[in-house]
């Protein structure tokens, strides 16, 4: 029993506080909660601004979401991709990068940094933090966020003439590549276009041995076998490719051009000496006919003899005879050659009639 | 059983025997905890009180009228203002002030009514928007609540001074959630003096207000702070410009207040209700076009931060913010002064690393950390409190890195404002209320003299200790003294004198109280009343004497 007015005004003293305590937490909780409500008001507000496109209005009330609820990821996540959107993109990297303290393994806000780096021009950060992306945490669909990162990536290598990297990222890209065809598909396009030729038909051979009707592989190994110079198995690759997707232009494209090569080869060793002269013999026509198309008459006096010669031999030989195949071989390299430097690059139309020259060339 | 019985007994007897010495010290400590529990659930309390006025009337009235925003701070400067003026008194200002007033004029008295009246006066002004911040008030209410519980407990009155600056730095810790800070700050402005006795309790009292705060509101702090860059060493000469700025701004700031201030108290009595409401309509038409400028303004410091603004318009929200919390200030709406300098102080900064980024984006860190440093070199700059300045930017950032610019800009700020404007601010409002209340500047500026300022250098005349009664007298004459030192082969000395040899018959044996060089005047003023001189002697070895001390030098010394 308490008697002393000491020990009386201590226990006052401790009563109170006791009833402070109370009041207090029970203030704090209706206070927090109000923050609560607020806060995911002004959150759902932002968003329907944000889908209305009305993103600058839109990132005022996300702020104002934040100012409620500080510590939310997911309020902080929403400003910081309006602010991309807008273009803002120091502001945004700077809400990334406090996210990005407090939660570093998020692989989905180093994706963003990098993002953000790589439309900054700061390509060495957007590097490492693609990077930093591909082999952090994700929260969900890991895979085909992984993926989507390196084909990022690639694409920003790509674009500021990094090739060898990207051409790095697309093979270790390749090696993770799930069973997705779609994937595994476009990354074989992707080392077909950096030159790695081989590397891309094992790719597109794998999509086929589980996709077997697949027009799209198939008409990437197409493209592989041309890019490799066999004529003959491209062809064969985009007529299966017309076959199972007829409306695939490109496949389409592809035959033809295959067709048209093979029917200007003179290599085969399949060929009679019959037939190689009378390719030939096409071959000094139609460089005739492309050097006649665009030179300027009068333009070089090599030409000036070139074309009487080359006319005389085709209208004196039209049948094989010993000797005339190389003859017209050497004929067909001159006048291709003085085509290309009277004239440079052959257009499109003339992009079969090149590869043959070169083959021949070797 | 009687074995058992007499165990027992003899165990009761022993336990009881045992009490538990609780020392002034101890007691002293505890009741600093208690104080900080106290104060920091009020902080708590005063910080809800000050967002639902700010969300459920101001809000409402804001979202309901098109000119809401005009007419809040004024109807809140209004309805603040009078009751102050009329019903608590002791609540205006902003609170810093008031509580030195308590602790040096009415010796810690604070009453209940202070603490209620600041509470409901503070939270409709800072709540209705007008520019003006809770630290300040939350420093006058931990104050008046440590002074309550001393009256409680009975302290005497030697403690009752002691106590009020304990819960004053519980009360400004637990509202701006930095301990540290705001135990610098009360001894830098507050006590106006470092007292290390002191030291324990009010740390004490801090953290334990800034645990209950956050135990409430959470561990979020006011403003979410990035990571600190420093880019590059030649950063540091654009934080040294920044201190340049901070210095003229802040030094300008000071004026504009003094100026204002000055003026509106010569008007008449009347005016007093007027000049509120005519200062929060002003607030409120400036906050049409830059709402940030509005109440305490961490919001916006935040946004800063996150490099929401561009240069142009953090400089204009800086000058905007000291336009309109002078005229807040002068008015009379009661309030503090600490989150409004350190919004203007941010603005500045980030104003001014914004410009230097745009130039020199390679070697220049983006605004955001300039807003940082900024905020301590204008609060170092205003309140002349730099070592509070670096330390709670230190402590809001969490980050080491922070602390030599901020040291290097906030140490220039100090010394420019201190060179424009001398008299610092809170006794420049002082003395405008006609108190003279101490301040650490003033402290700073009278030097403290020590013994060796004072003192007689060796080497001295001493008197051998193996002398005898005659060699002793041969040399006093010898040396023409009427007493002299004899050191008495332990380290102690004595004082030989005509009179002490007769009376003696020799060397006389009680040892002298030893003094030494570093000590203050004051420890010798107390021992000389007893005796003629003093040695004063090394730390290091009491028997190698460095001088000796009387009340002669000592007066010579102060030049009387």
């Amino acid at each position: 029993m308490v008697t002393s007015p000491r020990s009386q005004r201590a226990l006052l003293v401790f009563v109170v506080l006791a009833l402070l305590f109370g009041i207090t937490a029970w203030l704090a909780n209706v206070y927090h909660a109000e923050r609560r409500h607020r806060a995911e008001a002004y959150y759902r507000r932002a968003e329907n601004l944000a889908r209305a496109g009305r993103l600058a209005e839109g990132v005022e009330v996300y702020r104002a979401a934040i100012g409620y609820a500080p510590n939310a990821a997911r309020y902080q996540l929403a400003l910081a991709l309006a602010l991309m959107d807008l273009g803002r993109l120091q502001e945004a990297r700077s809400h990334l990068l406090e996210m990005h303290e407090s939660d570093p393994a998020n692989a989905w806000i180093d994706l963003l940094l990098a993002r953000i780096s790589a439309r900054e021009e700061r390509i060495d950060e957007a590097v490492s933090e693609y990077h930093q992306a591909i082999y952090g945490l994700w929260p969900r669909d890991a895979g085909s966020n992984r993926i989507q990162a390196g084909f990022e990536l690639v694409d920003l290598l790509e674009r500021t003439g990094r090739t060898g990297p990207a051409l790095a990222e697309l093979l270790a890209l390749s090696e993770e590549t799930p069973q997705d065809p779609t994937v595994q598909t476009r990354v074989a396009f992707l080392l077909l276009e950096h030159g790695s030729a081989p590397r891309a038909s094992e790719l597109f051979l794998k999509v086929l041995e589980s996709n077997p009707h697949n027009a799209a592989a198939a008409l990437g190994c197409g493209e592989a076998a041309f890019a490799q110079g066999n004529y003959t198995s491209a062809e064969n690759w985009f007529r299966k490719a017309v076959q199972w997707d007829p409306s695939n232009a490109e496949a389409a494209q592809g035959l033809a051009e295959t067709a048209e090569i093979r029917s200007l080869d003179p290599t085969p060793v399949t060929l009679s000496a019959a037939g190689r002269y009378e390719r030939v013999r096409t071959l000094v026509s139609r460089t005739l006919d492309a050097l006649d198309a665009c030179a300027a008459p009068g333009s070089s006096a090599e030409i000036e003899n070139l074309i009487p010669d080359a006319e005389e031999f085709l209208r004196k030989n039209r049948v094989h005879h010993e000797g005339d195949t190389p003859r017209a071989v050497e004929l067909a390299e001159q006048l291709w050659q003085a085509r290309k430097q009277v004239c440079g690059t052959p257009p499109k139309s003339e992009e079969a009639l090149d590869l043959v020259m070169a083959k021949v060339a070797k | 059983m009687a074995a058992g019985d007499s165990f027992l007994d003899d165990l009761r007897t022993r336990l009881g025997s045992y009490r538990i010495a609780i020392g002034d010290a101890e007691r002293f400590s505890l009741l600093a905890i208690l104080i900080g529990v106290f104060a920091g659930l009020l902080v708590v309390l005063f910080h809800i009180a000050i967002d639902f006025l700010g969300w459920t009337s101001i809000g409402a009235i804001t979202t309901r009228l098109r000119y809401g925003r005009l007419a809040a701070p004024a109807l809140g400067g209004l309805v603040s203002a009078a009751l102050v003026l009329r019903v608590f008194r002791a609540a205006q200002g902003s609170g810093v002030n008031q509580t030195k007033a308590a602790i040096y004029v009415s010796n810690g008295y604070i009453p209940a009514s202070t603490i209620l009246g600041k509470f409901i006066a503070c939270s409709i002004s800072i709540g209705s928007g007008n520019s003006l911040g809770p630290e300040d008030p939350s420093l006058q209410m931990g104050a008046g609540v440590a002074s309550i519980l001393g009256r409680v407990f009975g302290l005497p009155r030697s403690s009752m001074r002691m106590i009020a600056p304990v819960g004053a730095a519980a009360g400004i810790a637990a509202a701006f959630n930095t301990p540290i800070a705001g135990v610098l700050f009360v001894m830098e402005e507050v006590i106006a003096a470092w007292n290390a006795a002191m030291v324990g309790s009010i740390l004490l009292a801090a953290v334990a207000a800034v645990v209950v705060e956050r135990w409430f509101l959470g561990n979020q702090p006011l403003f979410r702070v990035p990571s600190f860059q420093f880019t590059h060493p030649s950063e540091l000469l654009v934080y040294a410009l920044l201190g340049i700025l901070g210095g003229f701004a802040s030094a300008i700031f000071v004026r504009l207040i003094e100026s204002l201030r000055g003026r509106l108290e010569k008007l008449p009595p009347w005016t007093r209700y007027v000049q509120p409401m005519v200062a929060g309509l002003i607030v409120g038409a400036v906050g049409l076009w830059l709402p940030q400028v509005m109440g305490a303004g961490y919001d916006a410091i935040d946004n800063a931060l996150h490099d929401e603004f561009l240069w142009r318009m953090l400089l204009i929200l800086g000058l905007a913010k000291i336009l309109v919390t002078t005229i807040c200030f002068s008015s009379g709406i009661p309030g503090g002064m600490f989150a409004p300098t350190l919004f203007s102080g941010a603005m500045i900064g980030g104003g001014l690393g914004g410009l230097a980024h745009l130039y020199w984006p390679e070697s220049v860190s983006p605004a955001s950390a300039y807003v940082l440093v900024g905020m301590g070199t204008f609060f170092a700059g205003v309140f002349r409190a730099p070592m509070t300045a670096i330390i709670m930017v230190f402590e809001v950032s969490a980050s080491y890195v922070i602390i030599l610019p901020v040291a290097i800009a906030s140490t220039i700020a100090y010394f420019i404002s201190r060179q424009l404007h001398p008299v610092p601010f809170f006794t420049m409002l002082a003395r405008q209320e006609g108190l003279d209340l101490p301040s650490a500047e003033e402290r700073r500026a009278v030097p403290i003299l020590h013994i060796e300022d004072a003192m007689t250098p060796a080497p001295v005349p001493v008197l051998s200790r193996d002398a005898s009664f005659s060699e002793a007298l041969a040399f006093l004459d010898a040396n023409r003294l009427s007493q002299c030192l004899a050191e008495d082969g332990t380290g102690g000395w004595t004082l030989v004198s005509r009179e002490t040899l007769v009376h003696l018959g020799g060397l006389p044996t009680e040892p002298l109280p030893r003094l030494y060089p570093d000590l203050p005047v004051d420890a010798a003023l107390r021992l000389l009343g007893a005796n003629a001189i003093l040695p004063v002697v090394s730390r290091a070895n009491s028997e190698t004497l460095v001088g000796t001390i009387s009340l002669d030098n000592i007066a010579k010394a102060y030049k009387l």
